[in-house]
């Protein structure tokens, strides 16, 4: 009997001891990845394929009255959200008060569970890209997967 | 004279000599209940699990286990999102007893598993708002299809309590191996892994009845 109460109270501390130990522990969640995805466009100079520094360049898309981007000054790329109900986000580059080029995004919005300490989050898939060549020279899907990795999504060549 | 001295010294020799015991391939069967399953969520944890285990000890040493358990889950957090899960577990592996030569029931081992749960899950999480460009989309899924697998090392004790019945606890640490994921969902649980992470680290504390054969 005695044999039994110290095994029992010895494995009982034990497994308190481990139990908190293993709740302290399970308390740190890196929520980061539930912050809105943005998908990245970066400039380059098509001559070159350097990095393009735009002079000032405001962004705005249908469907919003948001301004996404205000006058940002020698931007080398820009990250934009999408929309999360439909399948196409148009935004409009504004490089002056007459120069703008219309960029239409085509994409699949998939929403998806991270964890329940984080909650949820929507990524993207782009399926194609078009725009208006009044600056703009060409675009070029990159890499489709806009999730919270932040990588370059589309390139933009001027 | 002189020959009866040598062959007392001879056979002083023999006495001296340890008789090497042999020890038999098969020194019982045990079944083990996991208590600590049941009492974590009677304490608040997320988390239920019962389990039993199975096991034979060969030459007091070696011990394959086979554990066999059952892990649910049935949470919602503050922000209205829930995830309910319940699904059967299974692990395969062996303990080594490090006190092998001592002829009793109580046991300090190191071990092994191999684990193994194919599980369904739901998960209803408020609709996702788009603050940009305004909008709401559902968030439902129910019985997404998934499994894992995973690899434990085990560091336990077992002592006997009364005549056949004796407790044990283990510590345990488990590596995920793999775990199929969903394209809107990732398993947040894992029946008999627990948490979904790539490390992870549990706790057993057992009754444990040896058969009388």
């Amino acid at each position: 009997m005695k044999h039994l109460l110290r095994h029992s109270l010895f494995g009982l501390f034990l497994c308190l001891i481990f139990g908190l130990g293993l709740s302290s522990c399970s308390e740190e969640n890196d929520c980061s990845l539930t912050s809105r995805s943005m998908g990245r466009f970066n400039f380059l100079t098509k001559s070159t394929l350097s990095e393009k520094k735009i002079d000032t360049l405001s962004v705005t898309a249908l469907n919003t009255d948001s301004v996404l981007v205000n006058k940002d000054v020698l931007a080398t790329y820009e990250s934009l959200p999408l929309s999360y109900t439909s399948n196409m986000t148009t935004f409009i580059f504004h490089y002056s008060e007459t120069e703008r080029d219309t960029l239409w995004v085509s994409h699949q919005n998939i929403a998806h569970f991270v964890s329940m300490e984080c909650g949820t989050t929507m990524f993207h898939h782009l399926d194609s890209v078009r725009c208006t060549y009044n600056i703009i020279d060409s675009i070029a899907i990159s890499n489709p997967e806009i999730d919270n990795n932040e990588k370059e999504n589309i390139r933009i060549f001027y | 004279m002189v020959s009866l001295s040598i062959s007392a010294q001879a056979q002083k020799k023999i006495m001296k000599q340890p008789v090497k015991e042999i020890i038999p391939l098969y020194n019982g069967t045990y079944i083990g209940a996991d208590l600590y399953g049941l009492g974590s969520n009677l304490l608040g944890g997320d988390f239920l699990s019962s389990e039993v285990s199975f096991s034979v000890n060969l030459k007091r040493r070696f011990f394959p286990v086979l554990e066999v358990g059952y892990g649910k889950t049935n949470t919602t957090n503050e922000e209205g999102l829930s995830y309910k899960s319940s699904a059967p577990y299974v692990r395969i592996g062996v303990n080594y007893n490090t006190m092998f030569k001592k002829k009793s029931d109580n046991f300090l081992y190191v071990g092994a598993r191999y684990g193994f749960s194919s599980f369904k899950y739901d998960i209803i999480a408020p609709s996702l708002t788009d603050d940009i460009f305004s909008g709401e989309v559902p968030f439902s899924y129910l019985g997404e299809k998934s499994n894992a697998s995973w690899l434990e090392l085990v560091l336990g004790v077992q002592a006997q309590v009364y005549k056949s019945f004796l407790m044990g606890w283990s510590l345990r640490y488990k590596s995920s191996f793999s775990v199929k994921e969903n394209l809107h969902t990732t398993p947040w649980y894992i029946p008999g892994f627990g948490k979904n992470k790539s490390t992870s680290y549990g706790v057993t504390y057992s009754i444990i009845y040896k058969l009388p054969f």
